[in-house]
């Protein structure tokens, strides 16, 4: 059966704002119609205008510049962040349910529960202060909450591919339970970990825009998307542009990783596709 | 090689029942409860029971795919739980598995290429490509799958040609016994008929020796050579194929023959005399697991356990009360 | 002879597939005497259950239906579904294969089998538990006193199914449809059941219609079979002779395919060559062709009309034996 797109337009939409964010993210690196950091105290605070095409904020700085190169910044950590709680959090998921019943899954879990116990950006807020300021940190802060996130989901999901049949008949073959894993148990449960990473990373957007709010992400001069709205937050009444333009971009790259987070879920749950065919 | 394939000797496997409390171990039931059998080359063996008989553990217990809690397995004279890891992963090409769900046992997202060749890469590991391919191709014309078969994915075929598939790579390593849980259960009556049938000329092309595992009596009496019928873990009657269906003893035996279908007799005559079991209950411990359903049951029956004992021709059964 | 109580006239149900919309069953006629057992015999995809929840008008709302189901004079097709919701449970029950996912597994099964009683209006609630009660010890569950107020996984598979019957006769229907009733248990469970649905058949004089893929469940149950093939009525009979002697060769094929208890050891099945196709990928004709030895262009092309005598009848352009 092809792909109608119509069937899935959050997918679609979703996709669509993530590549074109990412397209904007990849511009920034080369190409911006100003210097994102080059201080302008005669043009601070100007409105849009066909020079400036969303205004320039308190020191004079483009907010289209400092905009593309803060959707490379939150890219980045967002990437990062989500790709050390993937890797991290599959490999201790997969071995807890390798090991189900036993106390080291037991440990692992409840080691989890903890942790999902604190809302994410407090974790992340008291990691960053534990460990100091910056964006490396910021990732790191990140990465340990999506760890067992992805723990959780990956534990139940090779919980679930174990108990398929192919498991059993590849160890009546005589491969090894390493081989096992790689060969059947993670091809087998990639789709979900996909799926979720999709709606950790908008998560991770949304944290990394908090700690820079906060002072404790990207540090200035460095443009990021939450420190342009805590800069923005004094001119609030008189220039709200300063804070629409970042929260815009913000609220869209989130909505748009949640679509196509929920979009591909529909297209990997079994469920989904039975229902379908 | 002279002496038995495959000899259980009084496995038992438990399993807990609900998670037990924080100080107290969950209650263990016993899937498997002191059986003991023998394979020889060349003479499969055929395993009867319904569900909760404990034939699906047996035959992960014969495959060394769980440990028992009693009791040892012995392939060729060695006791497989007693190898190491690797010595056991070696021995594993010469006995190998067929399942009977074919929609699960396949990997979904390998090619029937990889899913076929797959325990040749274990057992030969040095084989290259090209050798590799040949050996796949030989054993998919084997099984009747067309050349074509090699690069799709298991979703691309009926039930019956996955079983195929299965098979082939069971088959890939030449094995000597083939455990076969429930392989064609999951199929329809007019494909079932087809996989058996190349069960049977493998059989006798190959001179595989199988442990077939089957609700079925009439499957298994088609392939088997011997059969064990098996009611809540333990075995309630054995022996030659030939003589067991045509003669059963057991009560159990008996109502299992007496279901299936008889075209011939009078429907009528066939309904009055068949023999019919009650509907099943809790086990009492120490009684006979029939003890609750059987027409024909004693005061002993409830009160004591009946032992395998053995009969004349080479049977053995577990009743206080047999027929005929 | 009385106007027969259910008769099915050029059924056809349509799903949509991927390729387009195709027919799961095809042209199917058949007829039913008050009282009557008939068995439906078919593989995958015969369209045997399409069959059984057309008759009990709980078809997926994709499906498109044609043709007439005239049960107790009234076309059930053409009826607006209030007036079908009405009949359902009441005058034509079901039993589905699964007992587990059939009863709901948070009501206590007394509830579950008075049910039918209270939304049809046919007793107050004391009334309706009484009858339950009554109706739970005629199926054969022990103690039913005590087990009114059990809940479903309490009960063993057989008992489930068990429940499932009382449930169905509640309203005491004319026609009682069930869908691979014993499919799900042990063939020792089997018996019983089989044995319980063909008393209560007898004694309430309730027209029976059981679909199963099991020759041997038929055969013990039902006087009288229809083969499905493809969507298709292949061959309509009495059981017995039907199974001995069949005018289809699909019919032989599928007797001669099934392991029976007169089997020669060691001995070949029949086996029938090929799979059993999907609904979208059937010739014209016979939807046999392709897997039948006697198969013809002709097969291939034209649909064999369904024609005999009163004791059997067959779809086929080259019969084993004359209907």
């Amino acid at each position: 059966m092809g792909f109608a797109w119509y069937r899935h337009p959050g997918l679609v939409v979703g996709g669509a704002i993530a590549l074109a964010l990412m397209a904007i993210a990849a511009l920034g690196f080369v190409w911006t119609p100003f210097d994102p950091t080059r201080l302008a105290l005669p043009d601070r605070l100007q409105g849009p205008s066909a020079l400036h095409w969303l205004g320039t904020d308190h020191l004079g700085r483009d907010t289209v510049a400092r905009l593309m190169v803060g959707a490379g910044n939150s890219l980045k950590v967002g990437l990062l962040s989500v790709a050390l709680g993937l890797v991290a959090g599959t490999a201790l998921g997969t071995w807890a349910a390798s090991r189900n019943g036993s106390l080291l899954d037991e440990a692992v879990m409840r080691t989890n529960d903890f942790v999902l116990a604190f809302p994410a950006v407090l974790t992340a807020v008291m990691m960053v202060h534990l460990i100091g300021p910056g964006a490396a940190n910021a990732i790191l802060a990140i990465a340990v909450f999506n760890v067992p996130v992805f723990a959780r989901l990956a534990r139940s999901a090779a919980l679930q591919v174990r108990s398929r049949d192919f498991v059993l008949a590849a160890r009546a073959a005589g491969l090894t339970e390493t081989r096992i894993a790689i060969a059947h148990i993670l091809p087998n449960m990639a789709g979900l970990l996909v799926v979720q990473a999709t709606i950790q990373f908008a998560i991770a957007i949304l944290a990394e825009a908090g700690l820079s709010y906060l002072g404790l992400g990207t540090q200035p001069p460095a443009p990021s998307w939450g420190r342009m709205l805590y800069e923005a937050r004094t001119y609030m009444q008189t220039q709200p542009w300063l804070a629409i333009f970042p929260g815009a971009a913000i609220a869209l790259t989130v909505l748009g990783f949640n679509l196509l987070g929920d979009g591909l879920r529909d297209l990997v749950d079994p469920r989904a596709r039975r229902a379908r065919t | 090689m002279t002496g038995p394939l495959l000899v259980a000797e009084a496995l038992v496997r438990r399993y807990p029942v609900g998670r037990g409390g924080l100080f107290t171990p969950a209650a263990r039931v016993a899937a498997v409860d002191g059986v003991d059998f023998t394979v020889e080359p060349g003479v499969s063996l055929g395993i009867v029971g319904e569900s909760g008989s404990g034939k699906s553990t047996l035959a992960r217990l014969a495959m060394a795919l769980e440990r028992p809690d009693a009791g040892r397995i012995l392939f060729r004279g060695e006791d497989l739980n007693a190898l190491s890891a690797s010595d056991l992963r070696r021995r594993r090409r010469h006995f190998q598995m067929v399942f009977q769900d074919p929609y699960g046992s396949l990997d979904p997202r390998l090619t029937v290429e990889r899913i076929v060749a797959e325990p040749l890469t274990v057992a030969e590991p040095g084989f290259d490509r090209r050798a590799r391919r040949e050996r796949v191709l030989a054993i998919l014309e084997a099984v009747g799958l067309p050349t074509a078969a090699l690069h799709r994915y298991p979703h691309e075929f009926s039930g019956g040609q996955r079983q195929r598939v299965a098979i082939a790579r069971a088959l890939i390593t030449e094995p000597a016994l083939v455990v076969a849980d429930e392989p064609v259960s999951a199929l329809d009556v007019s494909v079932q008929a087809q996989v058996l049938n190349l069960l049977m000329d493998l059989k006798e092309r190959r001179g595989l020796t199988y442990l077939f595992i089957s609700h079925d009596l009439a499957v298994v009496e088609h392939v088997a050579d011997r059969v064990m019928v098996m009611l809540r873990g333990r075995v309630v009657e054995s022996g030659p194929a030939a003589v067991l269906f045509a003669r059963p003893v057991h009560p159990y035996t008996r109502a299992l023959v007496d279901a299936l279908p008889d075209f011939d007799a009078d429907p009528a005559d066939h309904a009055a005399g068949a023999f019919r079991l009650g509907e099943p209950g809790a086990a009492e411990a120490g009684a006979c697991p029939l003890a609750d359903r059987c027409p024909r049951a004693k005061a002993r029956c409830r009160a004591e356990m009946p032992m395998l004992r053995a009969l004349a021709d080479d049977r053995h059964v577990a009743c206080f009360e047999p027929l005929g | 002879m009385s106007a027969p109580l259910l008769d099915v006239r050029n059924l056809s149900v349509t799903l949509p597939f991927p390729s387009g919309p195709a027919r799961v069953v095809r042209d199917l006629s058949f007829s039913l005497q008050a009282g009557e057992r008939l068995g439906i015999v078919g593989e995958s995809g015969s369209g045997k259950s399409m069959t059984a929840l057309a008759l009990i008008g709980l078809l997926p709302a994709i499906a498109r239906t044609h043709g007439e189901i005239r049960f107790e004079g009234r076309d059930l097709v053409a009826l607006p579904e209030p007036e079908r919701a009405g009949l359902r449970g009441a005058r034509i029950a079901m039993v589905f294969q699964e007992p587990m996912t059939s009863l709901n597994p948070v009501h206590r099964i007394g509830d579950q089998v008075a049910e039918p009683l209270l939304i049809h209006g046919r007793a107050d609630r004391a009334t309706a538990r009484a009858e339950a009660l009554r109706l739970l010890d005629r199926v054969g569950i022990p103690r039913a006193r005590e087990r009114l107020d059990a809940y479903p996984h309490e009960l063993s598979g057989g008992q489930r199914q068990r429940v499932m019957i009382a449930m169905a006769l509640a309203c005491r229907p004319a026609l009682l449809v069930a869908d691979e009733p014993t499919s799900a248990l042990d063939v020792t469970v089997q018996a019983g059941l089989i044995a319980l649905l063909k008393e209560l058949s007898v004694e309430l004089g309730m027209a029976l219609v059981i679909i199963s893929h099991d020759l041997a469940v038929i055969g013990a149950i039902a006087e009288r079979s229809l083969v499905m093939y493809g969507g298709a009525a292949m061959e309509e009979g009495a059981s017995r002779a039907m199974f001995r002697a069949a005018i289809h060769p699909y019919t032989r094929g599928l007797v001669g395919a099934s392991p029976g208890r007169h089997a020669v050891r060691g001995a070949r099945l029949a086996a029938i060559p090929g799979t059993v196709p999907s609904p979208d990928r059937l010739p014209p004709g016979c939807p046999f062709h392709g897997r039948c030895a006697r198969g013809t262009d002709l097969c291939r092309d034209m649909p064999p009309p369904f024609v005999g005598g009163p004791a059997s009848r067959a779809a086929c352009h080259h019969p084993e034996r004359a209907p």
